[in-house]
């Protein structure tokens, strides 16, 4: 068994989005028997397009449903995309378009396999972890 | 003056050694170094258990700007949850989230007819979501 614990807080400056800061803390904790993770990588997406040598970020069925994936465009360039999309899925739908700098954390289904690849060919990194019920 | 999201995950026991991961983004319009500008921040029952949408297909809406979306299912049940859709003109089933978990990420559509749903296990589930955009005319014409 273990837990992990998944927090956000998103702020905005005064006039920014409205006219008086905002903050939002959130923060929760899973905890699953029999977890299982891809560990924390690092790495280098090299593909342009959708491709096999497309980086491979979760592998279908690994992992039960209810896992969840954080990832991160760790370029520092906004316009220096990171696509992300379902490789099982028929016509392999994009589901994350991530500019240099984005992260996300989101819980995916498991039974889809993720793969990501960077339209500019420059050869960012990514880096992500998924944790989940082995099975 | 920026907007941004931070987020911690942390493990004592996910692995041999505990993992701690901080991680700030700034919002910026797309592709470039303006600040996001705009906010639909909402408390919402879900009321039946059929789709819902969040953010609507159109071209004009997203797929030339940015999108960062947040939502939490309020449920205080653990076994309730909502279906993540994403892309394709039914939504792609992507993800479930589950009574008190929430979801962060960021959203620049790529099919024009895809769009963000959001689907109940149950009727009466409340989520909260946040969607910080730009550029958007959000509110339909009468």
């Amino acid at each position: 068994m273990a837990t992990v614990t998944a927090g956000i807080t998103l702020t905005s400056a005064v006039g920014d989005l409205t006219t008086n800061a905002l903050s939002l803390s959130d923060s929760t904790s899973t905890t699953i028997t029999n977890m299982g993770t891809t560990g924390l990588a690092r790495a280098k997406v090299s593909a342009t397009a959708v491709h096999s040598t497309a980086t491979i970020l979760y592998t279908a069925d690994d992992y039960a449903a209810g896992a969840h994936l954080y990832i991160k465009n760790t370029h520092g360039t906004a316009s220096e995309y990171i696509w992300v999309y379902d490789d099982t899925t028929s016509g392999d739908p994009v589901i994350l378009k991530m500019a240099g700098g984005d992260w996300a954390f989101m819980p995916i289904k498991g039974d889809k396999t993720l793969k990501a690849y960077a339209p500019s060919g420059n050869n960012p990194y990514v880096e992500f972890i998924v944790y989940g019920t082995d099975q | 003056m920026a907007t941004t999201a931070t987020l911690t995950l942390t493990s004592a026991d996910i692995a041999g050694d505990p993992v701690n991961v901080s991680t700030t983004s700034t919002f910026t319009q797309a592709g470039g170094t303006v600040d996001m500008d705009q906010i639909s921040y909402m408390k919402v029952n879900l009321g039946s258990a059929t789709d819902k949408v969040l953010i609507p297909a159109s071209h004009e809406y997203n797929t030339i700007n940015s999108n960062k979306l947040y939502i939490k299912n309020l449920s205080t049940v653990s076994t309730e949850y909502v279906t993540i859709k994403i892309e394709g003109s039914t939504g792609i089933p992507f993800g479930k989230l589950y009574g008190g978990q929430w979801a962060f990420f960021p959203y620049n559509q790529n099919d024009p007819a895809g769009l963000i749903e959001v689907l109940p296990s149950k009727a009466g589930i409340d989520i909260e979501y946040i969607w910080i955009h730009e550029n958007v005319d959000i509110l339909a014409d009468d």
